[in-house]
């Protein structure tokens, strides 16, 4: 199926811009926050296979796809806040709390908006991407970290830092 | 189904250049001396 839309490929030279949550560690570094995965400070984000054929449409160097249908790899992002809201809305309602990251023990969620290239994959709703790095942070219901920390993990990765009022009708936290 | 739906399409970015910030040289600032002006009557 992927391959199909391979052969259709259109290419661009702007970064994609998607929205996503990541987790932060008490150094300020972000994570994923499913994976075991820590974002590094000003240096590109890869995509690696988890599966670990390394047939993946993302990651595949050799040419080598048989099991990319199979595969869901890439750096993830939504195509609008709405839908990242959504999603956390989802998982908040599901699980009655947003789950930490087992790897890092932390609850501190940070959204925001993120620069994607390379091989994307665009998906119904969002994104999946070879090559990420954030574009900028905010302030949200959604993250209880404080504006004051929000600026030092901007700085850290050099990246945009804003507040952000967010409050969605019909719906308290 | 991933959390983003179903592939839709493939696109290939190549940006002109990596959207990365590099690190800033750190900038010192020497103070400089500035004589000081005679006053000028009126």
């Amino acid at each position: 199926m992927l391959e199909h839309l391979l052969e259709q490929a259109e290419t661009i030279v702007m970064p994609i811009i998607g929205h996503r949550v990541w987790v932060v560690d008490s150094t300020n570094d972000l994570h994923s926050h499913f994976w075991n995965v820590r974002w590094p400070v000003r240096k590109m984000m890869t995509s690696t296979c988890r599966i670990g054929f390394g047939a993946c449409q993302l990651t595949a160097a050799d040419g080598n796809r048989r099991n990319e249908v199979q595969h869901h790899c890439g750096i993830y992002a939504f195509k609008t806040e709405d839908l990242l809201h959504a999603y956390l809305r989802d998982m908040d309602e599901t699980s009655h709390c947003f789950p930490a990251n087992m790897y890092t023990d932390s609850h501190d969620l940070v959204l925001g908006t993120v620069y994607l290239w390379g091989k994307v994959v665009e998906c119904r709703d969002g994104y999946r991407a070879e090559c990420a790095y954030p574009q900028g942070i905010y302030q949200s219901v959604w993250s209880a970290v404080k504006t004051t920390r929000l600026e030092k993990i901007a700085k850290l990765y050099g990246i945009s830092c804003a507040w952000q009022e967010f409050v969605e009708p019909g719906y308290s936290f | 189904m991933s959390s983003v739906g179903e592939p839709q399409r493939i696109i290939i970015v190549e940006p002109l250049f990596e959207p990365v910030p590099q690190e800033l040289p750190e900038i010192t600032v020497e103070p400089i001396e500035v004589p000081e002006e005679e006053p000028v009557g009126v």
